[in-house]
């Protein structure tokens, strides 16, 4: 399997804090990699590294078999799309006008041909070809995460990088992002995408990285990585699985009180 | 969340519209027609009138002139009327065309200004003179007038009116942004302070000065075209033309900016080189608006804001409509400035003031009730 994406003993310092320990990630070509792990765990942080946002202060990230820093700014966004968190247009733009924005990397370029094909696909899988006549910035949470989702789709790179893409949606949009993705996965892409839900998780991941304080707790098929004794530890919640009806791991959680799990360091009464 | 900068457009069905066809073809001719009509109808105007006609036909005479001239006569045309008056075509050709021409390109460039720091910034507040820009070129100017500083020849103070300009800008753009954004509030106070300084420069500047210079600076807080050369024209047309190309240049990549910096990075925009052509562009369309004629406020916000009404947000459309947008809001706001008092002439910056004062009030309020506070 080709590895299209290597995180080599990657560190990041955040005034004076260290938010990634030596993280050491592949990622191959066909595989759908989800990050894990409680907040502060530093899966975005992490994401931001793979898709050159943020320079490691140590460690180095290569894509497809370069430095990630070698490539120049407009050969990379041929290579991955990244889809944010946070998707605020500062101008009325149409929906219809952010998701062709999607297509600026290919200007130019032999697949500008699929330009409308892409952006009809794109605007299809994020489900907003109903509003997209309409203002990105007069649409609701929910309805703006799709559009900047359709946008990151339309790009159409071998390698797509999601951070929360099912943050403000509903279960249906949740899923359909995830099926989309999936479905690029298939065909030979490659994905890594950031989740809170474990259950989601373990329903579409090739393989889970369950990040803690920084470094990677666990990573490996969801079987392996959604492990009670490991999740209860890192999340300080206790957290169950059981055999899902349709052969996925059903992640159970309690509704107790999180004070009743010590937290590290803290002396249990 | 941190709500958007600017709210949901009421105007989003016209921005539908732009789609249908037929309504950028129609604004650009619109736009053109005006412009026309306002230059004709502005040559004649003035304590010598000249009829429409008259205008029309010293323009026909100078186009076949201007063609035999590169031998190119086969497109000349019919000569049309001559000029009764004695005086007229003097008055028409030294005084009125060069001023006109002055007003085309001072309203384009401070227009096209206008969109790209509002691109780049990603707020629709942002303008030349709201932030201080204007007046960090006006004291680059003034200082050059003082000090009577000519090392660089005729270009001496354009040239310093742009360093001032760039320092302004500069000094903005770093103090005024967080996070790729600039907030509204953050904004206007930054505008405050750059203006108190170059405020404060400028008196200095009018203190130490002679009456004559006094005079001259004091030209400038009002804004004037009155009194424009030829040869000023010489020094702002190559600026405002190569800043106005440089625009266009831009704005595919200010489009994909409206996504956020590291969303544009992601599609392959080097926004740190972007940021850094838009600020050199928006400190040279400024300096050649304000390096002959002063102060004009609120250009570069008003024109802008109702064309992205009309057109929407793209500024492929948005560039090219404020630019001419521009130029018609100043020839007209300059033919009312000649002729509105009879024998007088009013500062043009105080009547763009006048209408553009009001209408950033109303943009504030607005984006505060739609934003939810000063965000």
């Amino acid at each position: 399997m080709t590895v299209v994406l290597r995180a080599s003993g990657v560190s990041v310092d955040v005034g004076g804090r260290r938010v990634l320990d030596g993280v050491d990630l592949d990622l191959a070509a066909g595989e759908m990699l989800v990050l894990v792990g409680p907040n502060g765990a530093g899966k975005s942080t992490l994401l931001s590294v793979l898709a050159g946002d943020r320079v490691p202060s140590d460690g180095t990230v290569d894509l497809d078999g370069a430095v990630l820093g070698s490539w120049p700014v407009a050969e990379r966004a041929r290579r991955r799309s990244v889809l944010t968190q946070s998707n605020e247009v500062s101008f009325p733009f149409t929906v219809r006008d952010v998701v062709r924005m999607g297509r600026a990397p290919w200007r130019r370029h032999p697949s500008a041909a699929r330009d409308e094909a892409a952006v009809t696909d794109a605007m299809a899988a994020g489900e907003v070809t109903a509003f997209a006549d309409r203002a990105v910035t007069a649409l609701s949470g929910g309805e703006r995460a799709r559009a900047a989702f359709a946008r990151s789709f339309a790009q159409e790179c071998a390698i797509a990088l999601l951070d929360e893409p099912t943050a403000s949606l509903d279960i249906r949009h949740q899923h359909r992002v995830l099926a989309r993705t999936r479905d690029r996965v298939n065909a030979g892409g490659a994905a890594v995408v950031v989740l809170h839900d474990l259950g989601l998780a373990a329903a579409y991941a090739d393989r889970i990285a369950l990040l803690d304080a920084g470094r990677i707790a666990a990573v490996g098929p969801p079987r392996d990585v959604l492990e009670p004794a490991l999740l209860t530890r890192v999340y300080r919640h206790p957290i169950d699985v059981v055999e899902g009806p349709r052969g996925t791991p059903l992640v159970i959680v309690d509704p107790v009180a999180p004070a009743s799990v010590p937290l590290p360091g803290e002396r249990t009464p | 969340m941190s709500a958007s900068l600017i709210a949901p457009e009421r105007a989003d069905p016209l921005a539908r519209g732009a789609r249908t066809g037929v309504r950028v073809p129609a604004v650009f001719a619109g736009l053109t027609a005006a412009l026309v009509v306002l230059v004709v109808v502005s040559a004649g105007s003035g304590q010598l009138s000249i009829p429409p006609d008259q205008v029309l036909g010293a323009f026909a005479r100078a186009w076949n002139d201007g063609v035999r001239a590169i031998g190119l006569g086969i497109l000349s045309v019919a000569p049309g009327a001559a000029v009764e008056h004695v005086n007229g075509e003097a008055t028409l050709w030294l005084i009125r065309v060069p001023r006109l021409l002055m007003a085309v390109l001072v309203g384009a460039s401070l227009a096209a200004a206008g969109v790209v720091m509002q691109g780049v910034f990603r707020n629709p507040l942002a303008e030349p003179g709201v932030i201080g820009i204007s007046s960090g070129a006006a004291v680059g100017a003034s200082a050059s007038i003082v000090f009577g500083l000519s090392f660089l020849g005729p270009l001496t103070l354009p040239v310093l009116a742009f360093a001032g300009g760039l320092i302004a800008i500069v000094i903005v753009y770093a103090s005024a942004r967080a996070d790729g954004r600039t907030e509204v509030v953050t904004l206007v106070l930054t505008g405050i302070a750059v203006n108190a300084v170059g405020g404060a420069a400028i008196a200095l500047f009018t203190y130490l000065g002679s009456t004559q210079q006094r005079e001259q600076i004091v030209f400038w807080q009002l804004g004037s075209l009155n009194g424009t050369r030829w040869d000023d024209l010489a020094v702002v047309a190559p600026i405002a033309a190569v800043g106005i190309t440089a625009c266009l240049f831009l704005s595919g990549r200010l489009d994909l900016l409206a996504l956020g910096e590291r969303q544009a990075e992601h599609l392959g925009v080097r926004v740190e080189r972007l940021r850094v052509i838009a600020i050199v562009v928006i400190a040279l369309l400024t300096c050649a608006a304000v390096a002959f004629c002063g102060i004009i406020g609120f250009v570069g916000l008003v024109v802008p804001h109702l064309m992205r009404m009309v057109l929407g947000p793209g500024h492929r459309l948005l560039l090219p409509a404020s630019a001419v947008g521009g130029s018609v809001l100043l020839v007209a706001a300059d033919l009312v400035a000649r002729t509105a008092v009879p024998g007088s002439e009013l500062p043009i910056g105080m009547l763009t003031a006048l209408i553009g004062g009001p209408f950033f009030f109303w943009l504030l309020r607005r984006t505060r009730r739609r934003s939810g506070g000063w965000g």
